[in-house]
Formats: structure tokens, C-alpha cells, sequence
């Protein structure tokens, strides 16, 4: 935390240099990231540190006045001190992601904004490379009709329903996860924003209205979308099923003495979990409800009859 | 750190800065304050040594570089300077579209050390005069590829050279165990991260999927503890690691217009016989094929090859063999 504090330091007189009109202290907290408090302690700090000799025109000297600061005297810290090593992998690491992203609009500005970076950091000590970050080559598109500004018409195939489905869609942005590209989107016919997996959309046509996506601050939300009326199932997971707590919200995850989890969690309908424990392949035993419980074994126990008599 | 220690460090970096010539650990305890001590006394002395060490320490973590040497004036003894040519942020220049990819970069990270990264990076960038987060513009891709809470010890190994040990789920693992590797570098490829480096209790080398690490991952050992081959090609590594199986066949029945996720996944569907349409598609990973089929309930009827069969049968037994409700 204090070498936060030895980074900000010596960030600051730079800042001020920098902005030799003077800086609200308000102004100074929000870019720093700290409060008013503190920063008139680190400042205070300041004003004792300065060129060997110590004397009054060794010390840095700072004004306050009508709650603007401005630094008189630097004591040779004119500039910010250069990205370390961990700043500038930060920030080129993630420019890198971007470069490998479709649909982000300037590549030629990226590439260079990386190379400058990297100058200015002189050496970044480890190398990454990203590459394939999407592989859905339609990603382009559904960027591009985000940027266009239009609803659009979808036919969308639901895995975990296993239909296919026509809906008009307010399209928010491109989202890349697990090397897949979703369209989020405000869904009208459920009213409520969702995530289209691009390679499950089939069809696609823009309208020629606008894609109003915030028609969501406009009404209440549907009660039946609260999350307290949904159905609440409680599964018993095996050690296989160990991403289901990563990737779905649960109310409450418990450790038996066995290594097996017991997960609470809300679910849209009861149809829904009969095919999300199903597709666990046996790693989930269902302890409620009862009727979610029998709804497995009878769909697969009608599975099993059909191998038995092939 | 105490705010003596703060400020001790404040004057330290101006005293470097201020000279050009090499500064001995004597004349600085003499100079800055918070290092006065007698020298004489070997007890005093050996606590500003250590003093005066961590500080140096401290002073390279946050990426300012002290260099050593001998003033050709002085008497011999070795000193040290920060050049300011190394210290100070060169002067750069963003054009309005590269400060927004910058500032779009910034956000990306949800995993709080690379976030302070390039926050502090942002704030340096700021200090210089350079506000590239005026310049954001609502870019129409957020993407990153999962943040894996690993990412940000195994590149401060690969930085510093750094041994590291974590628990890992190898794909066929029923349990984590702990690796030893000297990583080489990091690399995203389909939007997943891997690390590739050298196994020190297998003597070989290995690559790993970040998202497959239980737990933390703890850097060991000294910096500099070994050298990263020449042309390390981590992203090779992780393709290589992932297609090393090759794919099979499936053949399943489809009742008639339903299971619409197998005949999405189908790249050729066959006649229809009395049982439903038979469907052929490729896969690698027999317990996920099987596990999804099963979702599918009476719907499909598997047929080849005869290890999914089985294996779709064992996760419909698993889960017809449930307790009845009593």
C-alpha cells in the first residue's frame, strides 16, 4: 500500500508541473484516486523532501492558494518517473487483445500506440502473444451493427432450450468470452438485456428503426424476472462439475466431507434445469425439488430404454 | 511502509537524481536524512546496510533503476546514481486515436493487479501531461480473454525469471497437483490464456491453461534462477497442447424435428430410418460429447463409436439410478 504511496509522491510534483495554473485539491484526489485528506498529507510530505543541503531552497515548495496547489520549486522532479516493467505489460497486454479483436475500429493506431509504449518504457521484460482472441469470423458484422445504430431482427437458436426463436433485438456492443463473440443486446420479446452467442444466431436482418437499448430505464423491470420468484434448486456436485459455480450464480455454495459441493442457485424454470443437470452427465445429483429430481431420472430412464432395446 | 521510510525514499531519489556522479553508501547515509548513523559503530552500520539495501530494492520494484559505479574522482569506494535518462518518462505523444485505444486497453482488466497497472501507467501517463482517458470513446468490442487471477504472478515470473508453484487440473486429472515450472512466457490463444515453460519435477517442458490452476500461484526462489530459450514460441505450445488429440466421428439418430442443437452441430445428416435421421459430426472430448448428448434425452439415440456409446450410457445411468423421491 505505502509503495503506492512513494509511487503517487513522486507522481505528483510532475502532476503539478505539469499544470502550472494550479489544481484544485479536489481535483488532484479524483485523479489520484485518494481523498482530499490524504492528499494534503502527502503533500505536506513533500513540502520536507527536497535537494541535499535541505535548506529553504532545497525543499520542494508548493502553493495553496484558494484551495488550488501549485509547485513552485520541483527539486529536479520534473517528469513522472517511466512506466515500470508491470504498467507497461499491463497496458500492452491488453492493447494487444484489442489489436486481436475484430471490430475495434483502429488498428494502425493501436500497433503504434503499442510501439510508443514501449518506447517509453524502454524493455518490457516479458513477451505475450494473443492471437485467435475470437474465431467467429461474423464477429465483423454484428460489430458493424452495433455501429450502425439499428434494432435488428434475429433468429436465434437456444442451446439450453434447444429451439430456435425470432426476436427484434437492441443491439449494445460485442462482447469476446472463451474465444467466442456474444451480441449483447436488450431482447424485446423478453424484455430484459441478454447475450447472443454470434455462431447460434442464423439469421440476421437490421430494421430500419433505431436500437434503443436503454428502453429498459423507461419501465419497471418485469416482476417475473425477479430473481426472489424464480424456482430454487439445490444440486450435489462431483468434483467434474466444478465450473458450473464459475459460470452460473448460486446462492450458496457448501463443501461436504466427501469433496462434493452442495449449490443453491435460481433458475428460470424447472425445463431449463432438467436439461442443465442432464447435461452435467451424472456429476450433479439433484437434492430439490422433488420434481426437478424425477424429471431427470424419468428423461433419462426413457433415454436408456431406447439403447436397451436397439 | 511508515511515513519516515516514505519520505527517507522521496529524498533518497532527488539526492541520486540531483548529481551525475556516483554517490558512496557513506556520503548518502551522511547526506539523506533518516540514514544518519555512526559509522563506527558496527551495529549501527550493519542496520543502515540493511536499511539502505531494502530501500534500493524498493526503488527498482517500482521501476526506478539505480546504477553502481566508481567516481573517478572519489576514493575509490563504489557509489550510486539514478541516471536521468533511465528515471524520467521519455517525452511521447498520442494522436487522438491512439490515446483512445490506450484508454480502452486501461479498462479491459477486471483482475485487480493488471487493473492497478495500468491505472498507475494511465496516472504516470497523466503526470506527464497526457490525459488519454479525455480521448475514450464507447468502443463497440469489450472483449478480454477470461482474466485469469493467475495471469499477473506468471508474468512477474517471466520478468524476473522466477520459479513458481501452483496446483493444477490437468485435463485428465481427478485432482490438482502441484507443478514447479521456470515459466518462458504467456500467451492467449481462443481467447484462453496459457503459460508454457520448463517442469522442473518432470524435466521437460510443459504448457498450461491458466483457467485449469487451483488456487494461488506463489513465486519461489531467487530472481534470475534461469534463462528463457531462444525463439520460445508459447503461442505453439498452447495450440499443440490442445490438438494433440484428433478428432472422431459421431453417429447418432435425431428423432424428427427434434434436438435441434445435434442437427445444428451435424455436417451431414443421413437418411431417415424408423429410430430418426442420422446425424454425423466431429469431436474430440468423449466425456463433454457424452454428457451433452445426454441432455437430450430419448431425443437421440447414439450409434458410433462404440466408447461414446458407452460413455453416454454410463451419464444416462448416473442419472436415471437417482434416489426415487420417497
Amino acid at each position: 500500500m505505502t509503495s503506492n504511496r512513494l509511487a503517487r509522491l513522486l507522481n505528483l510534483v510532475p502532476y503539478l508541473v505539469a499544470r502550472p495554473e494550479g489544481v484544485p485539491i479536489a481535483e488532484l484526489a479524483a485523479d489520484f484516486g485518494v481523498d482530499a485528506d490524504q492528499i494534503q498529507s502527502d503533500l505536506t510530505m513533500l513540502w520536507m523532501c527536497g535537494l541535499p543541503g535541505y535548506g529553504p531552497g532545497d525543499l520542494i515548495d508548493i502553493a495553496f492558494d484558494a484551495d488550488e496547489v501549485r509547485v513552485l520549486f520541483a527539486a529536479g522532479m520534473d517528469r513522472p518517473v517511466r512506466l515500470a516493467a508491470h504498467e507497461a505489460l499491463a497496458l500492452s497486454v491488453a492493447l494487444r487483445v484489442l489489436a486481436d479483436t475484430p471490430g475495434v475500429g483502429d488498428r494502425a493506431a493501436i500497433a503504434s500506440a503499442l510501439d510508443k509504449l514501449a518506447a517509453a518504457a524502454g524493455e518490457i521484460p516479458a513477451d505475450v502473444t494473443v492471437r485467435d482472441t475470437v474465431i467467429d469470423p461474423q464477429a465483423e458484422r454484428y460489430a458493424a451493427l452495433v455501429a450502425s445504430g439499428h434494432a435488428a431482427r434475429i433468429t436465434y437458436y437456444s442451446a439450453s432450450r434447444d429451439t430456435t426463436s425470432e426476436r427484434v433485438v437492441d443491439p449494445i456492443e460485442v462482447v469476446a468470452a472463451d474465444g467466442h463473440a456474444y451480441l449483447r443486446a436488450w431482447c424485446r420479446t423478453a424484455g430484459e438485456i441478454r447475450q447472443f452467442r454470434i455462431d447460434r444466431i442464423d439469421a440476421c436482418s437490421e430494421l430500419d428503426e433505431p436500437s434503443e437499448p436503454l428502453r429498459l430505464t423507461d419501465q419497471p423491470a418485469p416482476t417475473a424476472f425477479l430473481a426472489s420468484e424464480l424456482p430454487r434448486i439445490q444440486l450435489l456436485l462431483g468434483p467434474g462439475a466444478k465450473t458450473v459455480t464459475d459460470a452460473y450464480p448460486c446462492d450458496e455454495i457448501v463443501g461436504e466431507a466427501d469433496g462434493r459441493r452442495r449449490v443453491t442457485m435460481r433458475v428460470r424454470d424447472l425445463d431449463w434445469a432438467r436439461r442443465f443437470v442432464l447435461g452435467l452427465g451424472g456429476e450433479a445429483e439433484v437434492l430439490a425439488p422433488a420434481e426437478l429430481r424425477d424429471a431427470v431420472r424419468q428423461t433419462a430412464g426413457a433415454a436408456l430404454a431406447r439403447y436397451q432395446t436397439a | 511502509m511508515s511515513n519516515d521510510r516514505t519520505e527517507r525514499l522521496v529524498n533518497l531519489v532527488l539526492c541520486l537524481l540531483s548529481s551525475r556522479r556516483f554517490q558512496t553508501s557513506a556520503k548518502i547515509a551522511r547526506t539523506v536524512p533518516g540514514y544518519e548513523h555512526n559509522h563506527d559503530d558496527k551495529k549501527a552500520h550493519d542496520a543502515f546496510q540493511r536499511k539502505f539495501e531494502r530501500d534500493k530494492a524498493e526503488l527498482r520494484r517500482i521501476g526506478i533503476p539505480l546504477q553502481s559505479g566508481i567516481d573517478y574522482l572519489g576514493d575509490g569506494e563504489p557509489g550510486y546514481r539514478i541516471a536521468r535518462s533511465d528515471f524520467e518518462l521519455p517525452q511521447i505523444e498520442f494522436t487522438d486515436a491512439e490515446a483512445a485505444a490506450v484508454a480502452a486497453a486501461a479498462r479491459l482488466w477486471q483482475q485487480p493487479e493488471l487493473q492497478s497497472g495500468s491505472s498507475d501507467a494511465l496516472r504516470k501517463l497523466r503526470a506527464a501531461g497526457i490525459d488519454v482517458e479525455s480521448h475514450a470513446a464507447a468502443s463497440p468490442v469489450t472483449s478480454l480473454p477470461g482474466a485469469e487471477a493467475a495471469l499477473a504472478p506468471f508474468l512477474e515470473a517471466v520478468a524476473s525469471r522466477r520459479t513458481v508453484v501452483f496446483d493444477y487440473f490437468g485435463p485428465r486429472d481427478g485432482a490438482a497437483q502441484q507443478r514447479r515450472i521456470q515459466p518462458w512466457g504467456c500467451a492467449a490463444w481462443r481467447g484462453r490464456w496459457y503459460v508454457a515453460g520448463h517442469d522442473l519435477d518432470r524435466g521437460a517442458q510443459r504448457c498450461f491453461r491458466l483457467s485449469r490452476i487451483s488456487g494461488k500461484v506463489r513465486l519461489t526462489g531467487p530472481e534470475g534462477a534461469f534463462t528463457i530459450p531462444e525463439g520460445v514460441d508459447v503461442l505453439a505450445f498452447a495450440s499443440a497442447s490442445e490438438d494433440h488429440q484428433l478428432p472422431n466421428r459421431a453417429t447418432v439418430l435425431v428423432r424428427p424435428k427434434r434436438a435441434w442443437g445435434v442437427r445444428r452441430r451435424a455436417d451431414q445428416i443421413g437418411p431417415r430410418t424408423a429410430e430418426g435421421d442420422q446425424a454425423c459430426f466431429s469431436y474430440t472430448d468423449t466425456a463433454a460429447t457424452a454428457a451433452w448428448l445426454a441432455s437430450f434425452g430419448a431425443d437421440v439415440l447414439v450409434t458410433a463409436p462404440p466408447e461414446l456409446v458407452k460413455e453416454t450410457i454410463a451419464c444416462l445411468q448416473a442419472l436415471a439410478d437417482e434416489k426415487e423421491t420417497p
